[in-house]
């Protein structure tokens, strides 16, 4: 639900009206400056920018006790946090050097133990929806393929109408709160939440209300 | 203005950003936005709400592509690697699945498009069998291949639309693993920011269920 306030200003003030404000910015990302590719011998390898980060300086800044509760010194983990980066870039150098690393070399997805390991993965799955139900043979009711229960029809209208559904809160939410001048509702107004059902719907369970008397007549029963 | 993309961790992009609003000016020419990683991230959570208990989760158990304990991981969208994975195998199955029945249709339908399936299926034969840049430009340019895409194309339309409620549903998991997840996979690796854009457009009302 938060991300439709963080997805939604990105996209369509921001991107798509990028190159009449920052037309220099849009060059640079369509020109595929908005990842990095990490091994400079690797094709097909670029990665986003925050996961750069996850897997190069948080990786490396990572501590016995998380990456800021090695100490109780606010001090020291600012001085730790202003030279993370450095030491992750020594850090990397250091590994090239003992050649460590195996990022320069090529994909482990075409590796030949990882094709068998993925072909049997996949063949699995195919055996296993076979023999339970599979979705796309002759016409069935929305059922799940594993149990075999039946979507009560509440859930399977949300189910099935779902797409439309958010599409239209997306559009309402566009028009509301970003492009209509004045605006009618407040950007960061409270949103309710859909509750679109889905099968996790089936499985909650109803709680008793229990009280003395339940147990009393459960008693003289037994 | 220069602009800058940055990504806050975790800890702190709750904190700062719940009140300056992403998108909006932090810093002297400084905007923030959301970082692609943790993009799918989300997008792998939206998958596993819709579709979790409707048999993914015993699927990815079962067929032992993820364990017991990480299961929980997977659907959140907190095992990132493990989580990838696992959805590219099932969309694979279900596309496997999908050409299966594709196939078992096509032996009662007309007879040319039989042959046309055939010819081209044994063009793809030889593609397999040698695997050059030059053959693949060849399978290409091969004239029943429109013909071959349209009627698979008309058949996948066929599952989302007329063929049952069921196949409608796991066709749309179809749909948002390949336009979401490996769409924004496909646009960070290769650097095209209108697929990028594209997938971001197609996630956006998905954050609203």
């Amino acid at each position: 639900m938060n991300y439709s306030w963080y997805l939604t200003p990105y996209f369509v003030p921001q991107m798509t009206n990028l190159g009449d404000k920052n037309p220099e910015v849009q060059k640079a990302f369509k020109e595929g400056s908005f990842s990095v590719q990490l091994a400079s011998s690797n094709p097909f390898g670029r990665i986003p920018v925050d996961q750069t980060t996850e897997v190069t300086v948080n990786k490396d800044t990572q501590n016995p006790g998380g990456t800021t509760h090695f100490s109780l010194k606010a001090a020291t983990v600012q001085r730790h946090y202003l030279t993370a980066e450095y030491r992750s870039a020594f850090l990397g150098q250091l590994r090239n050097m003992v050649q460590a690393s195996n990022s320069e070399t090529q994909h482990t997805e075409l590796q030949s133990s990882r094709i068998k390991k993925d072909e049997q993965a996949v063949s699995s799955i195919v055996d296993l929806i076979q023999g339970w139900v599979n979705p796309f043979s002759e016409s069935q009711d929305l059922i799940s393929i594993s149990t075999a229960k039946k979507a009560p029809r509440e859930i399977a209208t949300d189910l099935k109408t779902a797409h439309a559904v958010v599409e239209r809160y997306y559009a309402n939410f566009k028009e509301e709160r970003m492009e209509k001048t004045p605006q009618i509702r407040k950007f960061h107004d409270p949103l309710k939440t859909n509750k679109l059902k889905t099968f996790s719907d089936l499985n909650t369970k109803k709680q008793v209300q229990t009280n003395d008397q339940l147990f009393g007549r459960i008693i003289v029963i037994a | 203005m220069w602009f800058q993309k940055i990504s806050i961790p975790p800890p702190f992009h709750r904190r700062e950003w719940k009140f300056q609003g992403v998108g909006s000016v932090i810093g002297p020419g400084i905007s923030g936005v959301i970082g692609t990683f943790h993009t799918i991230c989300v997008a792998l959570a939206i998958l596993g709400k819709r579709f979790g208990d409707s048999g993914l989760k015993d699927i990815f158990i079962e067929s032992q592509i993820v364990a017991d304990g990480s299961i929980s991981g997977v659907i959140d969208g907190k095992h990132y690697n493990c989580g990838v994975r696992a959805h590219k195998y099932l969309y694979e199955a279900l596309m496997r699945l999908a050409w299966a029945e594709f196939m078992r249709r096509l032996q009662s339908s007309n007879p040319n498009h039989r042959i046309a399936v055939t010819s081209f299926l044994e063009q793809v034969d030889t593609l397999a069998n040698n695997l050059k840049g030059e053959s693949f430009g060849h399978l290409l340019k091969c004239p029943v291949l429109p013909q071959v895409m349209t009627m698979w194309r008309e058949f996948q339309n066929h599952l989302r639309e007329s063929n049952s409620e069921l196949s409608a549903f796991w066709m749309s998991y179809v749909d948002m693993v390949e336009g979401i997840v490996l769409g924004l996979l496909r646009a960070s690796r290769e650097g095209d920011w209108d697929l990028h854009l594209h997938s971001i457009r197609m996630m956006i009302p998905w954050c609203f269920a």
